[in-house]
């Protein structure tokens, strides 16, 4: 036994810590038991009423109970973490004596157990949901649900947050633990994993229906309720999005919103297709087409996240994200694969099934007049918009495969740069953003071209103007963003294209399908206010869309180097370093800067400060500072504090160097005392010569008891002279100035309409929710009326 | 299936194709060093280890020097001309996107994988776990942080 191990002299766990620990250990294997006996005592029910409550009484309790048991193993953890118990393994990681209230909330989500146990009870609560209004499809629909959970549980019983540290089956509680990665400490970091997690349970949902339906084959009865959560998980997974792209932007420094980094990919694609799926349940609605493609669109979007999360989480990606995630349990990861496989195969095999017994059941004259005819109507804009968004759906997929296409074809590891996502989904951006405009303005029957040129000519007209506004803002004085009017991209060696008429032309198109969308809003308001969130949305996309444009496109980028007393200059400010706001070890550090010019004058205070790790040296930390204007935004990144003012340059006897505005020249060594004995001194003779004059200054090594001592002379008031290494074969001398007060370098941009990202989000948001609760307040009124199912 | 279902059916086979060969065929390859010679590309994707204790600021240049050691276990010099990102003292593993110059890589952007706060990829030995020095000499860590490097 090793009695010299520290962790002998900790206090040993109390069993109150133990008890909460096996809790929530116990309540994952419980959620495990209940889920697989809710689907057992669904299949062995599954001929009886599903609308009899009596007849699904048992398999909803064991659901319930699962779905209790996944929020107990939640609230277990927390209690772990806010009672400080170190002795388990995840907490250690991820927690520390005296961290913050709400970053002990992050802490529970920020590793990858908490995420997994995270994503399981939020799948859970919409489960509990959900299962309220499934009516005639409950028993497919609480088994494919439920099967989905038992996997979720199984792979947290491998990928545990309860595992304990144990010395020889003693437990003893560690003073405090490693704490939360610097980057987690945000208040995006409390919100956003919640938001998106939400999103993403509420994928199982639309799976499950999507099993559900080709299980009972009935396509007509689910539209109704499945229409809401559609809605709703587009809204809250958008929303999640949004949230991820303000957190790198304004505090990770990542410099923009989005990276396309595999793990907003791995978000973003089912985004895509849950879009494409609302757009076939309209189709769907109006005219009873789309009923195979629905059901493959709903079912995709679970697959399609499942195989973002295998991409993301089992390390095939490892050196192609910006994200970082411990390696799984092999066991975990194998589970994962195979629910990705099951869910994968089942809704395919059930796909082909449904689509053999559709096109039985369908009448051969039916299939005759199913030849395509086109018609400029909304049926076929939302077809065309359905396409292109699985499109985008299925390149964004493609892109972060592309290490794994690789590693297949045995080629070397290759990942797709941001850059390049651009240029190919441009193409498909662009007829997508033009079906947005034009669609509302088209009927659901036959529309001729030339009316709808007629409908639309007005708001084209006005799009023109306002791209035209934009520009002249753009160029204004006060409030414009210096528009670089010579950028040119290249295509194709020296061929190539103005980017300023390029990003006014795609930016206009979106302006265009705004204008439209506002324009149709203002006519339903008279009409049909009710029915607004969906055009709502539109407007809240596109603006989005088009604030990343600009901002990207037209983004003006600068180095600057700040120091106290020697201001830095960059994109037409000036900045005089103040001093810092709390000290370099505090973590709300900030390095205040006074920035003029542009004819504004304020204060930037980027974030900087040294984290204090256990056992390793202090690394710095920053957060940019973001100044927001109407038209822009000025963006501050600062770097650590430089103190090298020049390179370690080896002189000659002799030789000399240009140092800004003094020239150094090196004279000779001399030594006192014995080389290699301890005492022994080796000093440079240094000549600086200045417009002042010249001085003669003698920096020195000294061969110490544990190691070599420097002796630097003051230059300036801002300079060191130090003599860091000599040789004494031929009196050569390395020497290299530093200053006392070190020179923060920083990076400035200005992005402009960065604006329009916020209230794009916003209105997004708003449009999600206005739909979501006008529907479920109709959806309401007709079960008032008993006209729907009720379960 | 109507000859028009099939038309498009394939239309869109050919356009997601299409979209797999433009990401492929555009795509940065990651390269050992020996690979990063024979390549020409600015976004040559060069992973390694960074040598420790070779980070060093080049102030003349306003950039950032170290070596990087492939997985072939060669190493080269790499310059960095962006800025210093955070954490950069506790990095091991580093992917420098750039170009190969003559005898260096230039890089204009760093990926950085910092494992100090994430688990380990193998199981922590439970026996060593709470041996981690406890407390940390706050004093003696600030001050290394703060002098000039040395």
């Amino acid at each position: 036994m090793d009695d010299k191990n520290p962790a002998f002299t900790f206090p040993l766990a109390s069993d109150f810590s133990i008890i909460v620990g096996n809790l929530g250990k116990s309540f994952i294997y419980c959620a495990i038991i209940s889920f697989i006996l809710t689907s057992v005592l669904a299949f062995l029910h599954r001929n009886r009423d599903a609308e009899d409550r009596s007849s699904t009484r048992f398999s909803r309790i064991f659901f319930i109970l699962g779905c209790l048991s996944l929020v107990g193993s939640i609230i277990s953890l927390g209690i772990l973490f806010f009672t400080d118990q170190f002795q388990y393994d995840y907490v250690f990681k991820h927690s520390e004596l005296g961290l913050e209230l709400w970053y002990r909330v992050a802490a529970i989500w920020s590793g990858q157990q908490g995420s997994f146990l995270l994503w399981g009870v939020c799948t859970g609560i919409v489960g509990l949901v959900s299962i309220r209004s499934v009516g005639p499809y409950y028993f497919p629909y609480i088994i494919s649900y439920s099967l989905f959970l038992a996997a979720i549980s199984g792979i947290l019983a491998y990928e545990s947050p309860f595992a304990v540290n144990d010395v020889h089956g003693k437990i003893y509680v560690p003073p405090t633990g490693t704490g939360l990665e610097p980057s987690l400490m945000n208040y995006w970091m409390v919100i956003h994993p919640p938001t998106i997690f939400f999103g993403f349970a509420m994928l199982t949902i639309l799976y499950s229906w999507s099993i559900a339906v080709i299980s009972t084959g009935n396509y007509k009865d689910w539209l109704a309720p499945v229409r809401i959560y559609a809605i709703s998980t587009l809204t809250i997974l958008g929303l999640g999005l949004c949230m991820g792209g303000f957190w790198a932007y304004e505090t990770l420094g990542w410099g923009g919103f989005w990276a396309w980094d595999p793990v907003e990919n791995s978000s973003f694609v089912p985004w895509c297709f849950t879009a494409a799926f609302l757009h076939g349940i309209f189709i769907q609605n109006r005219t009873g087409k789309w009923q195979i493609r629905n059901v493959a669109l709903s079912g995709l979007t679970l697959v399609s996240f499942l195989f973002g999360t295998f991409l993301t989480r089992s390390g095939v990606l490892s050196e192609a994200s910006m994200h970082s995630f411990a390696t799984m349990d092999r066991m975990a990861l194998k589970l994962l694969i195979a629910l990705m496989a099951v869910c994968g195969t089942a809704l395919g095999l059930g796909l082909i099934v449904a689509a053999r017994r559709k096109n039985k059941e369908t009448p051969q004259e039916e299939k005759g007049s199913s030849r395509l005819r086109f018609h400029y109507n909304r049926e076929n804009a939302y077809s065309f918009g359905i396409l292109l968004l699985s499109l985008v759906g299925v390149a964004c997929a493609i892109g972060m495969s592309v290490p794994l296409i690789k590693a297949i074809i045995g080629d070397s590891i290759a990942i797709v740069e941001a850059e390049v996502y651009e240029k190919i989904l441009v193409w498909l951006y662009i007829p997508l953003i033009v079906a947005i405009g034009v669609a509302p303005h088209l009927s659901w029957n036959h529309d001729s071209l030339k009316s709808i040129i007629g409908k639309v000519w007005n708001t084209f007209s006005l799009s023109i103007g306002l791209v035209g506004c934009i520009f002249i803002v753009a160029n204004h004085p006060t409030w414009g963003f210096k528009l670089d009017l010579d950028a040119f991209i290249e295509i194709y060696g020296d061929y190539g294209i103005y980017l300023v008429p390029v990003v006014m032309t795609v930016a206009g198109i979106g302006i265009f399908a705004i204008v439209s969308n506002i324009s149709f809003i203002i006519s339903k308001l008279r009409t049909n206010p009710a029915g607004i969130g969906g055009y709502l949305t539109h407007v809240g996309l596109v603006t989005l869309l088009v604030g990343l444009i600009f901002s990207k496109a037209f983004e003006c980028k600068a180095k600057a180097y700040v120091q106290e007393g020697k201001p830095g200059a960059a994109l037409g400010y000036i900045f005089n370093y103040l001093g810092m706001s709390e000290g370099l070890y505090e973590r709300n550090n900030m390095v205040l800067l006074e920035v003029v010019g542009n004819n504004q004058h304020f204060q930037a205070r980027p974030q900087l400060y040294y984290t204090r790790e256990i056992g390793k040296e202090p690394s710095p930390f920053t957060w940019p500072f973001v100044y927001h204007k109407p038209t822009y935004d000025v963006y501050f990144t600062i770097g650590a504090g430089v103190y090298e003012a020049t390179d370690a340059t080896t002189f000659k006897k002799g030789d000399d160097k240009l140092f800004e505005r003094m020239m150094i020249v090196y004279k000779g060594m001399s030594k006192e005392g014995e080389a290699g004995k301890i005492g022994t001194k080796f000093t440079a003779h240094v000549e600086v010569k200045t417009a002042s004059g010249t001085k003669n200054y003698h920096p020195k090594i000294e061969i110490g008891e544990s190691g070599l001592v420097f002796h630097p002379e003051r230059v300036d008031e801002n300079l060191l002279l130090y003599l860091q290494s000599m040789d004494a074969a031929d009196y050569s001398a390395n020497l290299q100035l530093f200053y006392i007060k070190p020179v923060y370098p920083m990076e400035v941009y200005i992005k402009p309409l960065t604006i329009f990202v916020w209230i794009g989000t916003g209105i997004m948001t708003l449009g999600g929710l206005w739909s979501a609760g006008y529907r479920v307040l109709q959806r309401r009124r007709l079960m008032a009326e008993k006209k729907l199912f009720v379960s | 299936m109507s000859s028009s279902h099939i038309r498009i059916t394939i239309s869109v086979c050919l356009a997601i194709l299409l979209i797999g060969y433009a990401f492929v065929s555009n795509s940065s390859p990651y390269v050992t060093i020996n690979e990063a010679k024979k390549t020409k590309g600015e976004n040559l994707h060069l992973a390694g280890d960074l040598v420790d204790g070779s980070f060093e600021n080049l102030p003349s240049k306003k950039a950032y020097a170290f070596r990087l050691k492939d997985m072939d276990g060669n190493t080269i010099p790499v310059l960095y001309t962006g800025e210093q990102p955070a954490n950069m003292t506790n990095v091991n593993k580093i992917v420098a996107v750039g170009k190969m110059e003559s005898d260096y890589f230039l890089a204009h952007k760093l990926l950085i994988k910092c494992p100090s706060k994430y688990e380990s990829e193998e199981k922590q030995d439970v026996s060593i776990a709470p041996s981690v020095s406890y407390p940390l000499d706050a004093n003696a860590a600030a001050k290394t942080g703060d002098s000039n490097g040395r």
